[in-house]
């Protein structure tokens, strides 16, 4: 991402440079275009630090995968839970059991006043939500999970 | 207005310069934040296959697994395994790592293995 960098007044730090050595006293409007500065130096610090967080959050915190068409994976083994069946996936993917930490079913209820194709939408759309321990392994397990839909599923179920 | 005359009075060039610093650095951390999330944690092993094992038919993969576990490395610590080799450096390995901590723990068992079985060829590059 782009920052800017405009406020950083080059010419405007030479001069106080110069005021610093010639022990001159700042008139009124170097003082109004210092505090214009300093404002700018603080909301572009506060914008940096935020940003640095989100940042570092990515790194530190576990992440999660949405598996979009849960129910329409078909494996090898017959499973009743959503919880052996994400297992079977990882397994039959070659993905290491251990980089999950936690999932979550969210499966859509039927309601009666839907209409009819969101029912059917609703229906096919059960949701898995898979927290993974870190940000690479996320990007590991979505890289290998898109290979194994991709040569199995033809891109009929979906991961974000 | 008087209370930002009080901000402008305040600062000396030395604060300003300080502002300036603290973007500055900042910047840089974000850059460093923004390289680490592209590339996991990997360390390249140089020499593997100069490694004698009891299996004389090993590939290069096999011959990583076989050292891994001789260290007693968990596998599933280890995201990709990718050849490097070229002509300039045969045996060539990168071991990409879930954490920096795991990379960290798996090259100090890695180096103590190679000291141990005096595996002069073969040496870790972080």
């Amino acid at each position: 991402m782009p920052y800017s960098t405009n406020c950083v007044n080059k010419e405007f730090t030479q001069k106080i440079a110069t005021n610093e050595n010639t022990n001159k006293q700042h008139t009124p409007l170097d003082n109004n275009l210092l505090i214009q500065h300093i404002n700018c130096f603080e909301h572009q610090i506060c914008q940096l630090q935020t940003q640095l967080d989100y940042l570092e959050s990515l790194i530190l915190k576990p992440q999660i995968i949405k598996i979009i068409s849960f129910c329409d994976i078909k494996l090898k083994y017959n499973v009743i839970t959503y919880k052996d069946q994400l297992d079977s996936l990882f397994f039959e993917a070659d993905i290491p059991l251990y980089w999950i930490i936690d999932s979550r079913l969210n499966k859509h209820k039927n309601d009666a006043t839907t209409k009819s194709h969101c029912k059917l939408i609703c229906e096919q759309s059960d949701i898995v939500y898979v927290t993974l321990l870190n940000h690479h392994v996320k990007r590991k397990t979505i890289e290998m999970l898109k290979l194994f839909f991709d040569t199995k599923y033809d891109n009929k179920i979906y991961i974000s | 207005m008087s209370s930002c005359r009080c901000i402008a009075d305040n600062v000396t060039p030395f604060e300003y310069n300080t502002y300036i610093h603290k973007i500055q650095n900042l910047k840089q951390k974000i850059i460093d934040v923004q390289n680490l999330l592209e590339t996991p944690p990997f360390i390249i092993l140089h020499g593997v296959q100069t490694i004698k094992s009891n299996f004389m038919r090993l590939d290069w993969k096999e011959h990583i697994f076989y050292i891994l576990n001789k260290c007693k490395i968990n596998p599933t610590w280890i995201l990709d395994i990718i050849n490097e080799t070229n002509v300039n450096n045969p045996n060539q390995v990168k071991i990409q790592f879930a954490t920096p901590y795991v990379k960290i723990i798996v090259s100090q068992t890695i180096n103590e293995f190679i000291t141990k079985n005096l595996l002069h060829n073969m040496h870790i590059d972080m």
